[in-house]
């Protein structure tokens, strides 16, 4: 194989690794992380419902 | 003798001197704690395009609730000007 | 470090929260005080914001800041008023008691305002008042005499306009005394209740190991909270103390007394004492601007016209506003892929540089502009108050669906992203209708379809240049679809699988601002660094295993590259789902970028972009340029040679993506706030499935009425 078809190969490893790395912190830690680009706390503090 | 009706029942523009909750519960503590507390003046100011919530006025502020809610608000309508 | 200390020159950073009511402009002097230098994170075990931040003392010293959740008051009602509450107690681990605390309070309504301040004042800790809003206070007439306040409480009152940050320096120079003085606050309470509140000071202090102001400061609150909200991560009250609570309250049930109501009574007659004496109300000058306003926002027709205006302006900006940005990254990208393409030679490598990588990525770049004008508009209609009346309006058309205005802001977030939304519902206390809220609230066009629509609208209609109504009135349309979809479905399951009774619904409504254009701006570069860091690593991660899967197996020598990806693992999944797929107008190739979407939706794009590339790359071989992707997608073709994305299947892919369940990260959310698989399956089998059925509808349909 040559050099550029096995440096493709490891990059995809490490692309899968990460990725699943990712997942399983993602479900350890509640919430979305801030990395879907929500706004939501803040429309949640403007428009206050009361209960 | 000043009648004592319902906040749902206020006409619009009116003021009224808060009484009363004959229906104790957790959301109407809040509704204290938000100032709305017996011998407070509150006025209604619009309802809502659909005819609910209702938009009121108290300390200076608005607030909104629905007819459903101001139902349990018993409140003493001020003599008219 | 002991809350009670006196205060004294701190060995360490003193540790600074800041508090108010929603809608007091909290996040404006937050930022004000901390510019960049602030982090947001989570509480462990809440699904609650921590926002943290640094601000320099005059000395240069740096001080901690925390940005508490607003609240009326600390009888929490929901979880992140708990967690305001547990932070101030001190009763969260993860969490240092803050040192000192900065009220923060709308000078245009200060008795409620001043309410929590009571509250805190208990807590015997150094408090800064910070009187916000001062600007509107004088336009409405209201004149504080703040030297009179100050003396009343005996703290530092330092009125601002945290907008255009006038007060934030002397609030710094007040933030860096080393002695604050603690504030002379006595109140009555009640006899009936004062033994009680004695006696829960007493277990608090001994068995829960509060010291003395503390203990007070907690014993009054659980006399006013009826149901009090814990919350994960809270420590718990001890078993005693939690014992003579419930012996007082069952006697004061017993003998008819409304103990909760009654120290909220002994608090605002002492704050009405206060607002007499240092409160002057101008003549109220007939209605205000706000008021005004309102009369036509509110209005039964002029309201609804608003609304739909809004939108509309919205949407039109979305498509003309970003087109220059979007062709200019679209031009840079294809510059560097070429140059990637001429340095290197060919290979795998290079290959997965230039059309998985950069391809993948790349796309999804090209629609920042767009993303940012959203938020832009979300932020500026959050920051001017018009959401609220939106919600205002909206509430009665919910009630009818059996939903509250409460879940309108959700299924409103869910514009943007529907996890945060679906943990918004957190607000809503019933839970038929916070589980009908989480199944609907993916049905709102997620700004992650927004590439997708986009790119299908791009392709859909014929020649270069799609007339501007085309697009306003489709993508319109495709939200319209969602709101729909959402809203009859809410009505479906409120009635058959979750009756139960409408909720209540109780709301501030503040007044109109002009919009603080600086943290509107700011808000756009923190969602847009979230965007790109979003991009740059799931996204990428996703591109370069797609275009793996897209890649091998490789077929024997001599197959035509169409060949070759059908070889691969990505055609092969393609050509397994493609029967299910076909009566809806799609092929295999859009099967894989189908089921790339649950990645992310907008992965699709990507996908589509790295399979079309792939195949038309070995087309061009030589070629310097990739082809734009309208144009390859305008080239495909069906085996028997039919154009593959004529206008019908545009449309029907996306009305597809209008309701089908893809996103992997939502089931995630779904399934932690539900607690069972049970939801998060029934809501993709539904979804995919009314997706399914209507794409079936237009296509069928559509093919039968010769389109």
């Amino acid at each position: 194989m040559s050099f550029q078809t096995i440096a493709a190969l490891a990059i995809v490893a490490l692309a899968v690794t990460g990725l699943i790395w990712r997942s399983v912190a993602k479900s350890a830690k509640p919430g979305c992380g801030g990395g879907c680009g929500c706004p939501s706390s803040e429309i949640k503090a403007k428009l206050k419902v009361v209960k | 003798m000043p009648a004592e009706i319902k906040l749902s029942d206020l006409p619009v523009g009116a003021s009224a001197v808060v009484r009363g909750y004959p229906k104790v519960g957790s959301a109407f503590l809040r509704l204290r704690e938000m100032g709305l507390l017996p011998g407070t003046t509150v006025t209604l100011v619009r309802a809502a395009p659909m005819g609910d919530p209702l938009e009121i006025k108290v300390r200076g502020y608005h607030l909104t609730l629905r007819k459903s809610e101001a139902d349990h608000v018993v409140v003493e309508a001020n003599p008219s000007p | 470090m002991s809350a009670d200390a006196k205060p004294t020159l701190y060995p360490r950073t003193p540790v600074y929260a800041i508090i108010g009511n929603p809608n007091c402009g909290k996040s404006t002097l937050f930022n004000a005080l901390t510019g960049l230098k602030q982090k947001v994170g989570n509480y462990p075990g809440v699904t609650v914001e921590k926002k943290q931040g640094t601000t320099y003392s005059q000395h240069g010293q740096p001080l901690a800041v925390i940005d508490l959740p607003g609240t009326y008051s600390l009888a929490a009602r929901s979880p992140d008023e708990a967690v305001t509450r547990d932070v101030l107690l001190g009763r969260r681990a993860d969490t240092p008691t803050p040192d000192r605390i900065i009220c923060l309070v709308d000078a245009t309504n200060l008795e409620r305002n001043l309410y929590l301040v009571h509250q805190v004042l208990d807590l015997g800790r150094p408090v800064i008042l910070v009187l916000n809003m001062m600007d509107l206070a004088a336009a409405a007439g209201v004149n504080i005499r703040v030297a009179r306040l100050e003396k009343e409480l005996g703290i530092p009152v330092i009125p601002c306009e945290a907008v255009n940050g006038k007060g934030i320096l002397q609030l710094k120079l007040a933030m860096s005394r080393p002695d604050l003085p603690l504030s002379r606050h006595a109140w009555d309470v009640p006899p009936a209740i004062a033994a009680a509140v004695a006696e829960l000071q007493a277990s608090l202090a001994a068995n829960d190991g509060k010291p003395p102001l503390s203990a007070r400061a907690e014993a009054l609150l659980l006399l006013t909270d009826q149901d009090s909200v814990r919350v994960a991560g809270s420590t718990p009250l001890s078993a005693r103390t939690a014992e003579i609570l419930q012996a007082w309250q069952k006697r004061w049930e017993a003998e008819g007394m409304d103990w909760a109501g009654a120290l909220v009574n002994s608090r605002y007659e002492a704050i009405g004492r206060l607002a007499a004496e240092v409160v002057q109300p101008g003549v109220m000058a007939g209605p205000t601007v706000s008021d005004r306003i309102d009369a036509v926002v509110t209005h039964p027709i002029w309201g609804w016209l608003v609304l739909v205006a809004v939108m509309t302006l919205l949407f039109v900006s979305i498509f003309t506003l970003a087109e220059y940005p979007m062709d200019w990254i679209g031009v840079q990208v294809a510059a560097l892929a070429g140059w990637v393409r001429g340095v290197m030679p060919p290979g795998d490598l290079r290959d997965l540089i230039t059309d998985g990588a950069i391809e993948g990525v790349g796309t999804i770049i090209t629609f920042l502009p767009q993303i940012l004008i959203l938020f832009f508009f979300i932020g500026l209609l959050e920051n001017t108050g018009y959401m609220a009346r939106a919600a205002f309006i909206m509430d009665r058309l919910m009630s009818r669906v059996g939903l509250n205005g409460k879940s309108f802001i959700p299924l409103l977030s869910s514009y943007a992203c529907a996890i945060p939304g679906i943990m918004a519902t957190r607000t809503i206390e019933d839970p038929k209708d916070r589980l009908t809220t989480i199944l609907v609230a993916p049905l709102m066009s997620c700004s992650a379809r927004l590439p997708v629509y986009l790119l299908m609208i791009a392709a859909l209609v014929p020649g270069d240049r799609v007339p501007l109504a085309t697009k306003v009135g489709l993508m319109l349309l495709m939200y319209a679809l969602g709101t729909g979809g959402a809203f009859g479905f809410a009505w479906l399951f409120k009635r058959t699988l979750l009756k139960g009774a409408p909720p209540l619904m109780i709301m501030e409504l503040p007044p109109y601002r002009l919009p603080g254009l600086k943290d509107v701006a700011m808000h756009m570069v923190e969602r847009a660094g979230l965007f790109l860091k979003r991009a740059g690593t799931i996204i990428l991660g996703i591109s370069i295993v797609l275009w793996f899967l897209s890649t091998f197996p490789r077929a024997p020598a001599g197959a035509t590259s169409i060949q070759q990806v059908e070889y691969s693992i990505a055609g092969r999944a393609g050509h397994a789902i493609e029967p299910l797929i076909k009566p809806i107008g799609f092929d295999w190739r859009i099967g894989i970028g189908l089921i790339s979407s649950f990645a992310a939706r907008e992965v699709f794009v990507s996908s589509t972009a790295v399979v079309f590339s792939v195949e038309n790359f070995d087309a061009n071989h030589e070629h310097a340029d990739i082809a734009p992707l309208r144009v390859a997608l305008r080239n495909a073709r069906w085996p028997d040679g039919r154009p593959l994305f004529t206008p019908l299947v545009c449309l029907s892919l996306m009305i597809y993506y209008v309701f089908a369940m893809q996103c992997m990260s939502t089931i995630a959310v779904v399934r932690r706030e539900t607690n069972t698989w049970r939801w998060p399956i029934f809501q993709t089998a539904y979804m995919t499935g009314a997706a399914w059925i209507l794409s079936f509808i237009v296509y069928q349909g559509g093919t039968a009425l010769g389109f």
